[in-house]
């Protein structure tokens, strides 16, 4: 039922771009299903569905013979980049204590990407570490100091393991669904603990290991409701929503005195 | 169902964590105890973070304290001069504490010294509480009654200067230790996110020698104020208060409180006391399992925090 509806809405939106675009290099359109994404005090994650056509008539599509290769889409999406701090244990006096730290940079907060079909050749490769496609090809940085490419390398392998640990990295490789060879899907999960602000999303359209178009549309994800309200006073207004927590927390004392009083 | 913790950013089951501050608040209940020494490692051994336990469970505690305190100050049995004293020192303690905090977390440290606080305090009060217990349960079978320190007596805290008048207490005592034990336990409330019961309540009785029916009560009153003051430096400092987590504790906890009163009356005293020194050391030892078994990760990541 919603696969019909959405391919029906894609067809739409395809028929229309299609009348409009004419002959330009416009060869295939996506959208997402939410452009933006509000958590509030309920929210326990959600799956937001990318959908997109290629118009297999586009010459940009046909006529070029030095282009090489099957269709394929890749889907790249990636949250806001954050400084972060990874720090290694060791053993101190027989417990497992941080030793070392580090600040990295240039990690997104969230990554996702999904592809219709999965390569492995090394055209493939370089094409994807040129454009940051897999987690593995992600560019990270280190603040401050001196380090080793073998420590930062360590590092930055952390950062992977521990993001894809979290469920905030995802690599689905050949999840994306190809209909009559024109109409494209593709699931992605966003989990509850996601990191709010501006997401990029990049849709590349390939042959073989040659970009022959990309559409990069942001979206956003907010907190709404209480818990932004609660998250930004907390943050704004320190000192108050201290004072306001210590209130609450008096009154529910005193309040449960009073309906358990027993003399 | 699932409510969204806005200060931990963590989706939660309700029905889990209410449970949680039931249990908690039943043993609490039970054994007269405040609670915070449990529910503080039991919210880490959940996922929420370290740091956002302890504010929230010190935000919790306040609470507990309240409606403890009511039902003493009833009773006429808090002394509100020596509460006042040992909170002199608790609000120095506490903010030193915060400060401690800020400073270890932002060297990727407190987790680790939040874990060995309480390894060591719940190993320390754990074993001795359990050794006592058993002495009393074995004196018990044999028929004698165990012996009773006299109030009159004294030790070296008595020797000390600046004497002041604790008419409540019946005490004339130097107020160097009264403000030492406040501070103390206001590190200890800013640290490990407890009240500090379990310290202050012996302190009392075998340093300062208050008389047993003014302990639990003055303890309370001035908690209130310790965790109180605590729960508004964290916000201030470290932004860590949950206060949804800590209402939903609170509300498991009052209700599970009455339940834990009502089935502690049917327990003998050295049994009740034995059990609680068992649940102690068994949360120690899973802390301190923590501590010393290889990690499954060496590594491990956090957002960079601004010094």
């Amino acid at each position: 039922m919603v696969r019909s509806i959405l391919a029906s809405v894609v067809v739409g939106v395809f028929a229309v771009c299609v009348a409009a675009g004419g002959a330009n290099a416009q060869n295939f359109v996506t959208d997402i299903s939410e452009n933006v994404i509000a958590i509030n005090s309920s929210f326990t994650g959600q799956k937001l569905v990318l959908f997109g056509a290629i118009d297999r008539t586009a010459e940009s599509l046909i006529s070029d013979d030095n282009i090489q290769g099957e269709l394929n889409i890749v889907v790249v999406i990636r949250g806001p980049k954050r400084p972060l701090v990874v720090r290694q244990k060791s053993r101190v006096a027989g417990v497992w204590a941080n030793t070392r730290s580090q600040v990295i940079i240039g990690a997104p907060s969230y990554y996702y990407v999904s592809s219709y079909k999965v390569y492995e050749d090394e055209a493939y490769k370089r094409l994807f570490k040129q454009n940051e496609i897999g987690a593995q090809n992600l560019r990270m940085q280190a603040e401050g100091g001196e380090i080793s490419p073998e420590d930062l390398e360590a590092f930055r392998q952390a950062v992977i393991r521990q993001k894809k640990k979290d469920k905030l990295y995802f690599e689905e490789f050949g999840s994306i669904t190809l209909l009559d060879e024109t109409l494209f899907r593709t699931e992605i999960t966003i989990p509850a603990h996601v990191p709010v602000g501006a997401y990029a999303t990049e849709v590349f359209l390939l042959r073989g290991a040659n970009i022959l178009s990309v559409q990069s549309k942001p979206f956003y994800i907010n907190k709404t409701g209480i818990g932004r309200s609660v998250y930004e006073f907390a943050y704004d207004h320190p000192f108050f929503y201290g004072l306001g927590a210590v209130l609450i927390a008096l009154l529910a004392g005193w309040a449960a005195s009073m309906v358990f009083r027993r003399d | 169902m699932n409510v969204y913790l806005p200060i931990a950013e963590l989706s939660v089951n309700v029905f889990l964590f209410l449970s949680l501050g039931g249990a908690v608040g039943f043993l609490s209940g039970m054994f007269g105890v405040g609670g915070g020494f449990l529910m503080t490692p039991l919210l880490i051994f959940t996922g929420i973070p370290p740091a956002v336990a302890v504010a929230s469970e010190a935000n919790q505690i306040v609470a507990s304290s309240v409606s403890g305190v009511m039902a003493q100050w009833r009773r006429r049995s808090v002394d509100f001069k020596m509460g006042t004293m040992l909170l002199v020192g608790g609000i120095w303690g506490a903010a030193i504490g915060v400060w401690l905090f800020r400073i270890l977390r932002s060297l990727g440290q407190i987790d680790l010294v939040i874990s060995l606080s309480y390894v060591i305090f719940l190993g320390i009060i754990g074993s001795m509480m359990l050794n006592e217990a058993l002495r009393s349960r074995r004196l018990a079978r044999q028929g004698i009654q165990p012996r009773r320190r006299k109030p009159g007596q004294h030790n070296w805290v008595h020797g000390l200067p600046l004497r002041m008048r604790f008419p409540r207490s019946r005490l004339y005592i130097s107020a160097i230790p009264v403000i030492a034990l406040g501070f103390f336990v206001g590190v200890l409330a800013a640290i490990m996110g407890v009240g500090g019961g379990f310290i202050m309540v012996p302190a009392m009785i075998y340093l300062l020698r208050m008389p047993t029916n003014v302990v639990v009560g003055t303890s309370l009153f001035q908690i209130i104020f310790v965790t109180a003051f605590t729960t508004v430096m964290h916000a201030v400092t470290n932004q860590t208060v949950d206060f949804v987590l800590a209402l939903l504790l609170l509300l498991g906890g009052v209700v599970g409180a009455q339940f834990g009163a009502r089935a502690g009356q049917n327990l003998k005293g050295e049994d009740l006391r034995a059990l609680l020194a068992l649940l102690v050391l068994a949360v120690c030892a899973r802390l301190a399992f923590e501590l010393v078994a290889p990690p499954a990760d060496l590594f491990s990541i956090s957002d960079f925090l601004e010094k």
